[in-house]
């Protein structure tokens, strides 16, 4: 009885285990992270469409879910700088899209363009801010259905400081990016300088 | 010729076509790696070199690049403000890339690798009875240096005969809906080439290299 009872809590364990969300996080240089105190997150890119009609609702949904979980538990550490003033100076650049600040409906037909990384740095630099938090989002119908990859680039030399990813487990979720997102966060708030 | 061989020429390949219909033939597969590399941080998408006759695949294979690379813990992007960047270099179009050094693309998107691409079929028939789609292309990843990092291959194809007339008159129709739909977004075969790439996602380097990818 015994033995069957561990079997099953083993086979239980294993099971609930490959459930959870998989992830990396790697520290690329300690003495700028240990630097970093006021971040900027810009808005995240999908690589699922290029034509954002159908996944802006999504994207810009995230980003804010995002800062929700970064806010929360690193809120200590980093100052973040305001999505309006980020989304300012984005705009300045010609960008357009994923305003995460705006209602949803009245972006349901922009198009946008994205920016590039040095655009992005540029951004940080102009916000006077120490690093940035560059964010891809990607959906499949198989697994993982979501993962993201996280970079956070110096602004003064756009050098990758902290390089992460996390993808959902095999488990199935009506919300799969919230825990990649959440363990992400907190393995940044444990393992960064 | 009897009567008897004459259809026995004509059934077997028949049967031989017909079996092999309606299951799509989803493949990945890697052509060389470079062991022990570790895989850039920055990743940009360029254009793909579409030998194809359908434009709109430029634009959905270097999405599923990204949804590929995306899944596989790299950072990688792919949108207008890059095309932006790489139209002031003089470069609109895939095919142009060979005769500019990955260094100069690299320092220009601020990227430290490039995920190249070759497009070589793109195409989808519909005509009620006859469904045919493929989808075949080929993706690279350099570091800054333009040094291969991996090559590999992906393959979504579908044939599939219809004998039913109400189904192939549906299909007929689903067709035509779809491509209102793809009129409008000016996207085309968007899941089967993901699916692809996501077959050839299960055979690439995961970032940043095998021993230490999806740690925990």
């Amino acid at each position: 009885m015994r033995k069957q009872s561990l079997l099953f809590l083993i086979g239980i364990s294993l099971f609930l285990s490959s459930c959870g969300p998989t992830s990396n996080l790697f520290v690329r240089d300690a003495d700028l992270a240990k630097k970093t105190k006021k971040l900027a997150v810009l808005p995240f890119q999908d690589a699922n469409a290029r034509h954002a009609e159908d996944t802006i609702v999504q994207t810009n949904a995230l980003t804010l879910k995002f800062l929700q979980h970064a806010q929360a538990e690193l809120a200590g550490r980093y100052e973040f700088i305001s999505q309006d003033q980020i989304m300012q100076e984005l705009k300045k650049m010609g960008f357009e899209g994923y305003d995460p600040n705006k209602s949803m409906w009245k972006q349901a037909f922009v198009q946008t363009t994205g920016y590039t990384i040095p655009q992005a740095v540029q951004v940080g630099k102009n916000l006077g801010a120490d690093a940035i938090l560059l964010v891809t989002v990607a959906g499949s119908q198989q697994n993982p259905v979501f993962s993201l990859s996280v970079r956070m680039l110096d602004t003064k030399n756009g050098k990758v400081i902290v390089a992460g990813s996390a993808a959902s487990g095999a488990g199935l979720s009506f919300t799969p990016w919230n825990a990649p997102m959440k363990k992400l966060v907190s393995r940044i708030a444990r393992e960064v300088p | 010729m009897t009567f008897k061989k004459i259809s026995f020429v004509f059934v077997l390949p028949l049967f031989i076509l017909i079996s092999g219909c309606g299951i799509p033939k989803i493949k990945g597969n890697l052509i060389s790696s470079k062991s022990g590399a570790q895989m850039p941080d920055l990743i940009a998408i360029l254009p793909p070199d579409n030998h194809s006759n359908d434009l709109t695949a430029v634009e959905v294979v270097q999405r599923a690049g990204g949804v590929m690379l995306t899944t596989k813990g790299y950072y990688s992007i792919a949108n207008k403000a890059q095309d932006a960047e790489l139209q002031k270099m003089g470069i609109s179009d895939g095919g142009q890339l060979k005769a500019y050094r990955a260094e100069n693309i690299c320092k220009s998107l601020g990227a430290e690798g490039l995920l190249y691409s070759t497009v070589e079929d793109f195409n989808e028939i519909n005509i009620g009875f006859w469904i045919s789609k493929k989808v075949q292309m080929k993706m690279s990843l350099t570091d800054a240096k333009g040094e291969n990092l991996w090559e590999g291959e992906a393959l979504y194809r579908i044939r599939k005969l219809v004998i039913n007339p109400q189904e192939a008159a549906q299909a007929f129709v689903e067709r035509k809906v779809g491509e209102l739909v793809e009129k409008a977004l000016r996207v085309h075969l968007v899941p089967e080439t993901n699916q692809a790439a996501v077959a050839l996602a299960q055979k690439i380097t995961p970032w940043p290299n095998p021993q230490d990818a999806q740690r925990r």
